[in-house]
């Protein structure tokens, strides 16, 4: 399990190691619970591993995010990190770049996070904003998002918004309603739709 | 914990003053007693470790040019490659030196393996200082031509010809005796390493005493067909063993000493010394990982051949691997280097 603390060496490492290696700069877009972690924005102290749904590109001002593509460089420095440390080879798991299949939330690029490790690594973490979206998108299918959900204390205007957003996506209304339900947004949800 | 190649090169100087002392070179140092003297091993660690030490280096070199017949080239020749190209090239000039001061021609092969990687390689002191090979030399002080030859600079070599031959009363050179007393090599360092090691198979006799598995297995077969060896079962796997006490006995051992890969510590301690002063630098930057990624590639390559180079070194702890991969790795190597630098020290005189 991977720590806020322990994430920042890992992060700080990869950066360090790209920049050794006279690699080109990368913008990662971090999600999942480490942006949460990492924004204090839960309670959890760990995570399995660091999801990088892609990589930001920022051209004149405007950030689009594209799918991962991992040149050699850059695996090459993620397994010398894991290496380093003794870590699983996907302690920089790239799984979650399913996301971009989908669309996601509008404005997105531009409420992200940065956080600097060095010159050739950026990452940039969803906003709370854009978490509660994808996270209750998320826990439509599965249950596990749910407590990640709760101890995030959202609030009425940023949950009805990632509701909003879910039955747009062509979420079931039954299904985001029940997940409401578990949260203890309920009567919001029968009130707004 | 200070960490330090100096250190540790200066702990495995006093081993090799102690190793050359007990072999006969003119070193003012406690002889070794209770551990197996390696000449060819102490050789290609004087030419590799003992270039921090112009005394000890010179001392070796008179030592050669008396007692050349003593080494066993393909041995040696083994040892110094597996040590590097910069080790080869010493050896070979050191060889070099010592046929011109004995006015023969001594362990031919060794200058011939010089020859072949000399080519591209730099010019440079032969002797270091803090570590650090430098290439200038000062102007007003003669280089010696011989070692010029070879691209190594330093000054005119002065020996004292005050070199004798090994005591073979002290057990500590029963791997001299032990050839003195067996025309073959290969079973007289077969047999030292059972006397002095423990039983093992041939694989394994022939990875501790730096051989080839075949030959050892072809003169353990031998010696077992009614010879001190005693074989369990058949096949090249197959345990050989010897009475020990009846066998020092029958060479006039009183108290055995231990057995240890000499070129396997020095080896291992050479390539601490070469990595250290950087994994310090590193260690002393911003960028902790690349110091941690030097640990643990140092760690990989010298713990087990330190662990595995002798029954006493078996027992020391691995070091934490947490701790290795955290800011106090290079601290955490170091304290395993000191562990094990003690047990050699026990086991020295």
């Amino acid at each position: 399990m991977i720590e806020y603390k322990k994430a920042e060496i890992y992060l700080k490492a990869l950066g360090d190691v790209l920049e050794v290696e006279e690699a080109e700069p990368v913008c990662l877009f971090v999600c999942g619970a480490m942006a949460l972690i990492m924004q204090g924005l839960i309670k959890r102290a760990a995570t399995r591993d660091i999801d990088c749904a892609g990589f930001v590109e920022e051209r004149n001002g405007e950030r689009k995010i594209n799918r991962p593509v991992l040149d050699r460089p850059l695996r090459d420095a993620i397994s010398r990190v894991a290496r380093a440390y003794s870590l699983p080879e996907t302690w920089l798991s790239f799984q979650s770049r399913m996301l971009l299949e989908d669309e996601l939330p509008e404005g997105l690029p531009e409420r992200l996070e940065v956080r600097e490790y060095g010159e050739k690594l950026t990452v940039m973490l969803a906003s709370k904003r854009d978490m509660v979206m994808l996270k209750l998108k998320a826990a439509i299918s599965r249950d596990k998002d749910i407590p990640d959900l709760i101890d995030m204390a959202t609030t009425e205007t940023e949950i009805l918004e990632a509701a909003r957003w879910c039955i747009e996506q062509g979420a079931d209304k039954d299904e985001v309603s029940r997940v409401m339900e578990v949260l203890g947004h309920g009567s919001i949800f029968r009130n707004n739709f | 914990m200070a960490v330090s190649s100096e250190t540790i090169s200066k702990g495995m100087l006093d081993i090799l003053w102690s190793q050359w002392s007990t072999l006969g070179a003119f070193l003012s140092a406690e002889e070794t007693t209770r551990s197996v003297v390696d000449p060819e091993a102490a050789l290609v660690a004087a030419c590799s470790i003992g270039r921090a030490d112009p005394r000890l280096f010179d001392e070796v070199l008179d030592w050669l040019r008396v007692n050349a017949d003593l080494i066993r080239p393909v041995r040696l020749n083994g040892m110094a490659r597996n040590m590097g190209r910069d080790t080869v090239r010493v050896l070979a000039a050191a060889v070099d030196y010592a046929s011109e001061a004995a006015g023969k021609v001594i362990l031919p092969s060794v200058v011939e393996r010089g020859r072949e990687v000399l080519h591209g390689m730099k010019k440079e002191n032969l002797f270091s200082q803090d570590g650090i090979y430098s290439n200038e030399f000062p102007a007003n002080r003669e280089l010696d031509p011989l070692f010029l030859k070879w691209g190594l600079m330093r000054g005119k070599v002065e020996v004292r010809h005050y070199s004798r031959m090994p005591d073979l009363n002290n057990p500590a050179n029963v791997m001299v005796s032990m050839r003195k007393h067996y025309s073959q090599t290969a079973k007289a360092d077969t047999l030292t390493y059972l006397m002095t090691g423990k039983a093992g198979n041939s694989y394994q006799i022939a990875r501790m005493i730096d051989y080839n598995q075949s030959t050892v297995y072809r003169a353990l077969v031998k010696m077992s067909n009614g010879g001190p060896v005693t074989r369990h079962g058949k096949g090249e796997s197959s345990p050989f063993w010897v009475d020990r006490q009846k066998l020092a006995t029958s060479v006039g051992i009183n108290k055995l000493p231990v057995f240890f890969n000499w070129a396997q510590i020095y080896g291992a301690y050479n390539a601490a010394i070469q990595a250290m002063d950087e994994i310090i630098a590193l260690s002393n930057g911003t960028r902790e990982v690349l110091a941690i990624e030097a640990v643990v590639n140092l760690a990989a390559r010298i713990i087990p051949a330190i662990r595995g180079a002798g029954v006493p070194l078996e027992q020391i702890s691995i070091p934490n691997p947490a701790t290795m991969r955290s800011s106090d790795g290079a601290s955490e190597l170091m304290s395993f280097l000191e562990t094990a630098m003690d047990i050699l020290n026990y086991h020295r005189a």
